[in-house]
């Protein structure tokens, strides 16, 4: 079983808010001790690192009309200043799917 | 001697490449990071940059040879609003003093945290974040200043940088109250090319609508959802306003312009090539931005720790996405009505809508305006904010002093705000 789990933060350009996300639930997951790889993109280029990411973490509005495969799970992001609560969905998803990777 | 410092002169600090790789590995070292970091992320920000230049190299290149061949047959000039377009001019303009444009931006940032950290007297509290919205203001207010007043290199670099802190440390505290409207108190502002306008728009939405007709309870269509796809939304975008554009050339026109493709063939790739070099644009300012804010953002950590961080515009529109589809699509409605204005009075300039200005300026403005006031304020303010954004645009131009850029910013700020100083810059330099 995975013993890390890789993140992608997107949004509409790949620069502003996904950035600021991704530094954000850094500390978050950290902070509830799950071992992650985080890394940021926008939604036209979302589609070349489906592969590579175990989560998505996609701002609210661009999530519209997305699918994923059973092994990407989505989480919905509303604030993007929310860190350890963004952090936390994470978590929920990862004691489910990827339990190794919380110490 | 002599040698050595001509080398450094002419040679070495006037490559932009050179000048901000050299700011950010002075940061990293200020910060006492590790060598392996600071060769890695000195390295990565030159790299950025470079895909930046290239991008925006790229982005003038596709469509400079269009607003030409539309000159030549209609006598209108044609300039693209996006905030794109702003960056490849003003680097264009800038020329060798591009790499300034650092130094303008930290500048900027330390006038910022200065007037956040004296905030009792100030009243200033917003702490400017969007690297890439920031560089950008940085290189375009550095060429307002340098076109518009007849000052030295130095000079240049200081006003802009007290000008843009300024500008920042005031605009985003204007716009923390209604964003936490939004948001319920989520304590962020916004920082980036519309707050002013986000502040404007949320005293005037109550004035048009009640707000407890939320847009949230209607039900859109699902196609709309393509316009979330950044690449594909700036292909569209540009096939149906550059297209609209070229119509003037009739096909023969536009077949001379294609040379050896097919005139449709050449249409497509148009919108397929700006999509493209804003993939390169975009790469490039994120490896850049990556290191800027990293390098820096230790320093405003620990000087000004209860700042309103003030984010990317697109924070907002996760708070209520039907209002911002419903923004975007009315702030494109308003454009359109001032373009065929434009036409009708024969206007030698036609200002072309990118996706950013309508997307990014409507989405998070009609978000705003439908918490202070429902649908019809939503509907109103966001076509009004495309005339505004249209017309503010062509007075922006006519200030910027270079007639063979490619466009600029589109956004509210730099279509009121910054013409407005602009104005003054020039009045000011006309006296001395």
């Amino acid at each position: 079983m995975k013993d890390k789990i890789n993140v992608l933060f997107v949004c509409g350009y790949g620069l502003g808010s996904s950035a600021v996300a991704e530094m954000l639930v850094k500390k978050g997951l950290a902070a509830e001790n799950i071992a992650a790889e985080v890394k940021h993109t926008a939604v036209g280029e979302l589609n070349s690192m489906k592969d590579w990411a175990d989560v998505v973490a996609i701002s609210k509005k661009l999530a519209e009309g997305l699918k994923f495969d059973e092994n990407t799970h989505m989480v919905e992001v509303i604030n993007i200043m929310d860190g350890a609560g963004i952090a936390r969905e994470i978590g929920e998803i990862v004691d489910v799917h990827f339990p190794d990777a919380r110490r | 001697m002599n040698t050595i410092f001509n080398f450094l002169l002419n040679d070495f600090l006037t490559k932009p490449v050179i000048l901000i790789g050299l700011l950010i590995c002075i940061g990293y070292i200020l910060k006492k990071e590790s060598a392996p970091k600071v060769i890695v992320g000195t390295i990565s920000a030159m790299v950025g940059i470079q895909l930046v230049i290239f991008g925006g190299n790229q982005f003038t290149n596709t469509f400079r040879p269009i607003v030409e061949a539309v000159s030549a047959a209609t006598g209108i000039q044609g300039y693209i609003m996006d905030s794109y377009a702003m960056k490849a001019t003003s680097q264009e303009a800038l020329g060798d003093r591009f790499g300034l444009m650092g130094y303008a931006f930290i500048l900027a940032f330390a006038v910022n945290l200065l007037m956040v950290y004296f905030g009792k007297y100030t009243k200033a509290k917003g702490v400017f974040l969007t690297g890439n919205a920031g560089t950008a203001h940085a290189q375009s207010v550095l060429w307002l200043v340098l076109a518009n007043m007849a000052v030295g290199n130095t000079t240049a670099v200081i006003i802009t940088g007290v000008l843009v802190g300024i500008y920042w440390s005031y605009s985003t505290t204007l716009a923390a109250e209604v964003c936490d409207e939004v948001t319920g108190g989520a304590g962020f502002t916004i920082g980036h090319n519309q707050q002013v306008g986000i502040w404007f728009f949320g005293k005037l939405a109550p004035l048009f609508g009640k707000k407890e007709q939320d847009a949230e309870n209607l039900k859109l269509p699902g196609w709309l959802s393509i316009f979330n796809n950044n690449i594909v939304a700036t292909c569209v975008i540009m096939w149906l306003f550059v297209g609209g554009f070229m119509v003037p050339l009739g096909i023969s026109g536009i077949q001379e312009l294609a040379g050896k493709d097919n005139w449709i063939v050449y249409i497509i790739m148009v919108g397929i090539n700006f999509s493209m070099n804003m993939v390169i644009l975009l790469t490039g300012v994120r490896m850049m931005c990556a290191e800027l804010t990293e390098s820096f953002k230790g320093i405003q950590d620990k000087l000004v720790p209860n700042a309103i961080p003030a984010i990317d515009v697109a924070a907002l529109l996760p708070f209520s996405p039907n209002a911002a589809t419903l923004g975007f699509i009315f702030c494109t409605v308003g454009t359109v009505i001032s373009i065929v204005i434009l036409i009708l009075i024969k206007s030698p300039i036609m200002v072309l809508p990118g996706f950013v200005p309508l997307f990014f300026s409507g989405g998070p403005i009609g978000v705003v305006a439908n918490k202070k006031g429902g649908i019809r304020a939503t509907v109103i303010c966001c076509t009004l904010l495309g005339i505004i954004q249209s017309f503010g645009s062509i007075w922006a131009i006519n200030l910027m002093n270079y007639p063979q850029g490619v466009g600029w910013s589109g956004m509210f700020d730099f279509s009121t705000v910054w013409p407005a100083i602009t104005q003054i810059m020039r009045w000011i330099g006309g006296v001395f």
